[in-house]
């Protein structure tokens, strides 16, 4: 499986070389965005890390240049420290995931595993949701690409009818979730909903970087939030 | 049988035209040779280098060597082969897999590129290498690479041939220019009318009109004039020759030929097509005749597109041509169909296995998808391959096996996950362990052992935790105990323990139980003489000495295995020694060298994906960067360790980012944040048992922190467990620096004695290993260390060792901390140090230069001195009195008497006092209240200028003449001519010239002058006897630049003039002479001199 890496910092480049190598991807690597572009249309990789912070061309731009193309690809941004902002920005811009600097081994297993299994499912996934009930718990499992386009769908899940009886709701994100910032405003909307009628809320499998995002939306306060350790 | 001669061509054309081209360009190393099918290439060149004296090996290339691994194996044997034949040659070996590295496809190009190239280039006797059917390789070929990388490069020993029906895509014009290659191309290789004429030869008379028509037909293709030369046979007619033969038409052509075979023989030809070399006795028993050799040799010798090969056997070999090959093939298929294509290879197979030729078994099994045949092969051979690391050649055998077949056996999945090892992943993890579990329950105890053994390498590879590290190392290490002492599977026994060491240090960071690891897989590689087993566990410890930060024992590992790895063929080897050698260049302050060997390491690491070693490369970089002062990239480097430590999950790198980062902050005297820096260090290391070393290199940082934060206590009980412990590693460099500083502690804590105990024995580690950069200790705190042992007596500041050290310092520090250990004694007790420390005074002190002969100068380290700031003429001329005197215990009372005749003497003694004062002042404005004045001496009324802080050019002229004699006694004229040389450029004018009318120097005006004239011409008449006529006339000329009347100089000038044909130019000079001497003396030319003129002259 091929993989590019764009990152203006050098040893970052090397880093990512030598641990993705070891892992077993043919990895390729460019230290811009311009360079990047161009050998991302060379070797059409599956999947593409890029830092957000570049000089000249800034990993948006290469990730909407790289969505304008008909190449399939998971694009995986790669962030600094606190800044959420921008990472809530390329999710918009319909990249897959992304991962905070400095790259901790999890998130980057949490990162590749998910990319692989995105790679499975066709372009623009849309929201797919599996509602069971157990014992009086309600479990929604959300696969694809959770959106504003899914609102009407999700929203007849929780009506008062459907939360008759109802004491807990799971919510289980597939590892195929993604998210973009319509899709959190309506993911808050329904824990709101749930809040009010004082139904407890668990949302599982998160990956962290996704945990992370959640927390500072304030999700944690309404829900519990259960990251799963990416494998090893 | 060697397969690598080359062909036999005993019936062909001999093509003297093109061996004339060839020997013309015989001096280049490529030669390509292109040309459409059947052209002649290989007859050609084959027919050129019977000639030929040097070794050549013909390899005939397939579509497989596409694959580089498959080409250099071909490659590697045909040579291997050439040189057990041979044996001054050293035998090359193969290329051992990447220990350190993660290896990946392009990596392993890179590597056979390198080890090829090594191997060409140390060729000890010269080698012609044949590349036939080069167009069966891609462009986009791996193998072509390593070709195209080969033609790139330059060897002393080799010739390239390269045959091929298209001309490859390579930088050919480059090549030409630089006159690299020769290229001879279709058009060059067809046949003239001379040679078509010579090629029939022995055909029935034809006429030129035969000639001509056929030449016209075939447009000089050889393969035309083959089938023309059969069908002649045949038909004897050449009316049915068809317009226009080229190679296109070559199947409807031969089929007319073949058919006029017998159908016996035409059966025999078109079953053997299935083998690539036709040896007799494998085309009998897949064709079930009887005479195949007959057959063949009477097919050769009518040149029915058959090649002989000499094969160094009984029986020579023969080759099909290619295009007929490709003919008779058709024909097989459409005759007898697939299923007998199939039954031949693997009849073909069987021969070969019965044989024992496994791989030319191989080779037909596949061809034929004899699967169980193939796995059985597998299974018989596989270990071997594995041992000798030829993965290439199981990857492509097991790669042909339905997965069906392969993925319950325990030993074909072993063998699956061998041919992906590093670039496996998580897959070969998955694949292991079932195979583990497999073997398992048969039991095999070699399948397990090995299993286990590359489950560890590849969990350290994919970066799994620690405890599943440990986990899989734990089973290890208890199937080696339950085989206990049985001298069983020695090389899996070995293997696993090369994996455990492996895991131990790279995967788990428990050091020292990996080294021991890594010694047991050394013995038992040493015991059953497997080398690469042995050098690949070497690497492995001597990586994890560097690991452990223990670079004397690294250094000494390398230096054993250098003979196990040639440094081309082993990049791991390279890059360690590089890491090694950085260090060693750091600690003694060879900068630029340690900036040229990370270079070379960040290739290797980057070039060859050797990821354990780049945490070891980041880490020397950063202590580069620290000590050369960089000090912001350093901590960012040290941040960029610590990035690696997240991304690799252990907090080892992150406590070694850290003490790089307090360091830094040290160096800057940052006390507080490196504080700070020092205190997570030494928690991060505290949790990780990767070897006592980093942890206490963290705690005597922290005992250097607080020896600048003054808590000399604190300090001082931090640093003796971390004495004791280098003491017990011998780390001789950590040993000195905190004997050093456990000497200042003592003395901040008034603590005299164990501080010189402490102090002198760092100094004499220094002193010993000739130390010239220490990275803990500062300047200020070596000058304090040294200084404290001179005062003291301890050692003689101006031995080699620490004057070395001091004169790399300020000498304005150095005084400093004079001042300050001075101001440390009570003035009655400082007479002793004082004593101690002068000559160190003294040294340190501006040079002072005084130039006499010409403009007087006065420089103090090379800086003229205003003379304004002597504060009259006065302190001058007392100064040139001086000097003029001798310059040393002059008695006062003559410089009086110089300077001040006329005045009394207490007026006399005054002046003189006073004058001297401005002298020395101007001299050294600052003089240190307890040396005194230094340059210049006055004591007992005796005055004298200190000679080994003041120097005068008339004693190096003086010393430089007289050297320049003694040479010229000893004969040593070059040496003589160069202090001769010398004298004349320090005389630049007469001595204090300044000074014409001062009676008490002419006396040594006269003498420098006449010492200058006997040097000069002493050095002329030098350059004329050693026939050096142009020096000689210069010399004569810088004579009479100084005394333009020096008439012996005019005669010596008109001979050499003479005597180089200037008769012109010397009797000029004779004209010149009687003028001057008119002018300026008013006499003549002396009777000698008119003599000679006369008789140049007469001349």
């Amino acid at each position: 499986m091929k993989i590019l890496v764009i990152d203006d910092e050098k040893p970052t480049l090397s880093m990512f070389k030598l641990f993705l190598t070891a892992y077993g991807y043919d990895v390729y690597i460019a230290e811009d965005g311009e360079k990047g572009l161009e050998l991302f249309k060379q070797i059409a990789p599956d999947i593409i890390f890029t830092d957000i912070k570049m000089p000249g061309m800034d990993g948006l731009e290469v990730l909407s240049r790289i969505k304008q193309t008909k190449i399939a690809s998971q694009v995986i941004i790669i962030t600094g420290h606190g800044d959420m902002e921008r990472a809530l920005e390329a999710l918009d811009l319909n990249a897959s995931d992304f991962i905070n600097k400095p790259v901790e081994r999890q998130a980057l297993n949490a990162a590749l595993a998910r990319a692989e299994k995105r790679i499975a499912l066709p372009c623009d996934f849309p929201a797919e949701f599996t509602v069971t009930t157990r014992n009086a718990v309600l479990i929604i499992s959300i696969k694809g690409k959770l959106t504003a386009g899914a609102e009407p769908y999700f929203l007849s899940q929780i009506s008062p009818k459907s939360l008759k009886d109802i004491q807990e709701v799971q919510l289980v994100m597939d590892d195929s979730f993604s998210i973009d910032r319509r899709g959190i405003a309506l993911l808050m909307q329904v824990l709101q909903t749930l809040k009010q009628q004082h139904i407890s809320i668990v949302m599982e499998n998160l990956t962290c970087n996704y945990a992370r995002i959640f927390k500072m939306t304030g999700m944690d306060k309404m829900a519990t939030l259960n990251e799963t350790p990416a494998e090893d | 049988m060697n397969p690598n001669r080359p062909p036999k061509s005993s019936h062909a054309v001999q093509r003297l035209r093109l061996f004339r081209i060839l020997d013309s360009q015989f001096h280049k190393q490529n030669f390509m040779i292109t040309g459409q099918a059947a052209q002649g290439k290989s007859t050609l060149v084959a027919t050129y280098l019977e000639r030929s004296r040097e070794q050549v090996l013909w390899f005939h290339l397939s579509k497989d060597h596409g694959e580089h691994a498959k080409l250099f194996d071909l490659l590697l044997q045909g040579i291997k082969e050439t040189y057990s034949l041979i044996p001054k040659m050293a035998s090359p070996g193969e290329i051992p897999h990447t220990t350190l590295g993660t290896g990946g496809t392009d990596r392993e190009l890179l590597r056979h590129m390198e080890s090829l190239s090594v191997m060409l280039k140390n060729l000890s006797r010269p080698l012609i290498l044949v590349l036939d059917d080069f167009e069966s390789l891609q462009e986009s070929d791996s193998g072509f690479q390593l070709i195209k990388h080969i033609l790139d490069q330059d060897f002393n020993r080799l010739k390239i041939f390269v045959l091929s029906r298209r001309m490859p895509r390579l930088d050919l014009n480059l090549f030409k220019m630089e006159g690299h290659t020769m290229v001879l191309t279709n058009k060059d290789l067809a046949f003239t009318m001379a040679e078509t004429r010579q090629f029939f030869a022995g055909k029935p008379v034809m006429s030129p009109d035969d000639i001509k028509k056929i030449l016209k037909i075939t447009d000089g293709w050889a393969g035309g004039l083959a089938l023309v030369s059969q069908c002649l046979d045949s038909f004897s007619n050449i009316d049915t020759l068809p317009e226009r033969l080229t190679w296109e038409v070559f199947n409807f052509f031969s089929r007319e030929i073949y058919h006029s075979l017998a159908p016996v023989i035409r059966n025999f030809l078109m079953k053997t097509a299935v083998l690539d070399t036709i040896d007799p006795e494998v085309a009998n028993y897949i064709s079930a005749s009887h005479d195949a050799f007959d057959v063949l040799w009477d097919l050769e010798k009518r040149n029915l597109f058959i090649q002989r090969i000499d094969s160094g056997s009984k029986w020579p070999a023969f080759k099909y041509h290619k295009l007929f090959r490709e003919f008779l093939l058709q024909d097989l298929l459409n005759t007898k169909g697939d299923e007998t294509i199939q039954q031949l290879n693997r009849k073909a197979g069987q021969f070969y296995w019965n044989k024992k030729d496994h791989e030319l078994a191989m080779d037909y099994f596949l061809k034929s998808s004899a699967f169980p045949e193939i796995a059985h092969i597998i299974k018989i051979k596989g270990t071997d391959y594995l041992i000798k690391q030829k993965i290439s050649h199981l990857k492509k055998w097991i790669n042909s096996l339905p997965e069906e077949m392969t993925k319950n056996d325990p030993w074909l999945l072993f063998y699956r996950t061998m041919t992906r090892r590093i670039q496996g992943g998580k897959k070969n993890i998955r694949d292991l362990k079932k195979a583990i579990s497999l073997f398992e329950e048969s039991q095999d105890v070699r399948g397990i052992l090995l299993s286990v053994g590359y489950l560890i390498e590849a969990a350290v590879f994919v970066r799994q935790p620690s405890r599943k590290i440990r986990e899989w190392i734990k089973k290890g290490e208890k199937q080696l105990q339950s085989i206990g002492r049985k001298n069983r599977y020695p090389w899996a026994r070995a293997l696993l323990w090369q994996e455990i060491g492996l895991g131990y240090i790279a995967g788990d960071g428990n050091i020292p139980k990996g080294m021991s690891a890594c010694k047991n897989a050394i013995l038992l590689g040493r015991q059953i003489h497997n080398e690469d087993l042995v050098l690949n566990a070497s690497i492995t410890l001597t990586f994890g000495y560097v690991q452990a930060g223990d670079f004397a024992n690294a250094r000494q590992m390398l230096s054993k295995i250098k003979t196990l790895a040639s440094e081309g063929r082993h990049p791991e080897y390279r890059a360690l020694k590089g890491i090694v050698d950085i260090d060693f260049a750091i600690k003694n302050g060879e900068f630029n060298l340690a900036k040229n060997l990370l270079s070379q390491s960040e290739s290797d690491i980057d070039k060859f994906g050797l990821i354990f070693l780049y945490p070891g490369f980041v880490e020397a970089k950063a202590l580069y960067l620290l000590y050369i002062g960089r000090f912001n990239d350093a901590r960012q480097m040290a941040e960029h360790l610590n990035d690696f430590s997240l991304l690799e999950g252990n907090e080892f790198y992150n406590g070694i980012s850290h003490r790089i980062k307090a360091l830094s902050h040290l160096r800057e005297n940052a006390c507080v944040l490196a504080q700070g820096e020092i205190n997570k260090a030494l928690k991060a290391l505290d949790q990780v048992p990767k070897g006592d070393i980093h942890y206490f290199l963290t705690q005597q940082i922290a005992g250097i922190i607080l020896f600048h934060n003054r808590a000399y206590d604190q300090a001082r009980d931090r640093l003796m467990p971390v004495l004791e412990y280098f003491q017990s590693i011998s780390s001789d460099l950590c040993t000195c620096e905190t004997c050093l500083i456990l000497g200042l502690i003592a003395w901040e804590l008034n603590d005299a004695d164990t501080a010189f105990y402490h102090l002198k024995k760092g100094y004499e580690k220094a002193c010993r290993e000739n130390y010239s950069f220490f990275p803990l200790i500062d300047e200020q705190m070596l000058i304090k260390a040294l200084m404290l042992l001179t005062a003291h007596g301890k050692l003689h500041p101006l031995a080699p060792y620490p004057l070395g050290l001091l004169l790399k310092k300020e000498p304005r520090q150095v005084m400093n901390t004079m001042d300050e250990i001075l101001t440390q004694y009570k003035e009655k007790h400082q007479d002793k140090p004082l004593k101690n420390m002068h000559p160190l005074y003294k040294r340190l002190l501006p040079r002072i230069r005084i130039e006499t002969l010409g403009q007087f100068i006065i420089q103090r380290n090379d800086k003229i001195l205003d003379h304004r700031t002597f504060g009259g003429s006065k302190p001058i001329l007392l100064l040139k009195a001086i000097i003029c005197n001798g310059s040393k215990d002059i008695p006062k009372e003559i410089l009086i008497d110089n300077l001040w005749p006329d005045a009394t003497a207490k007026a006399g003694e005054k002046n003189f006092k006073i004058n001297l004062h401005r002298l020395r002042k101007a001299l050294e404005p600052q003089p240190k209240k307890e040396f005194g004045y230094s340059y210049i001496i006055h004591k007992a009324g005796l005055v004298s200028l200190d000679g080994d802080i003041v120097s005068l050019d008339v004693h190096e002229f003086m010393a430089s003449g007289a050297r320049a004699m003694a040479k010229e006694q000893e004969e040593a004229f070059e040496s003589a001519i160069g202090y001769y040389e010398h004298a004349m450029k320090l005389y630049k004018g007469d001595y204090f010239s300044e000074e014409p009318y001062i009676e008490w120097m002419t006396r040594k005006r006269d003498l420098f002058r006449a010492r200058f004239m006997e040097l000069m011409q002493k050095k002329a008449r030098l350059h004329e006897e050693l026939d050096q006529t142009n020096r000689a006339i210069a010399s004569w000329h810088r004579i009479l630049e100084v005394d333009p009347c020096f008439e012996a100089a005019y005669r010596n000038l008109m001979i050499l003039y003479a005597d180089a044909g200037g008769k012109t130019k010397a009797l000029a000079l004779f004209r010149q002479c009687r003028d001057i001497l008119s002018k300026e003396l008013a006499t003549e030319p002396d009777a000698r001199t008119v003599r000679l003129y006369d008789h140049i002259l007469s001349r």
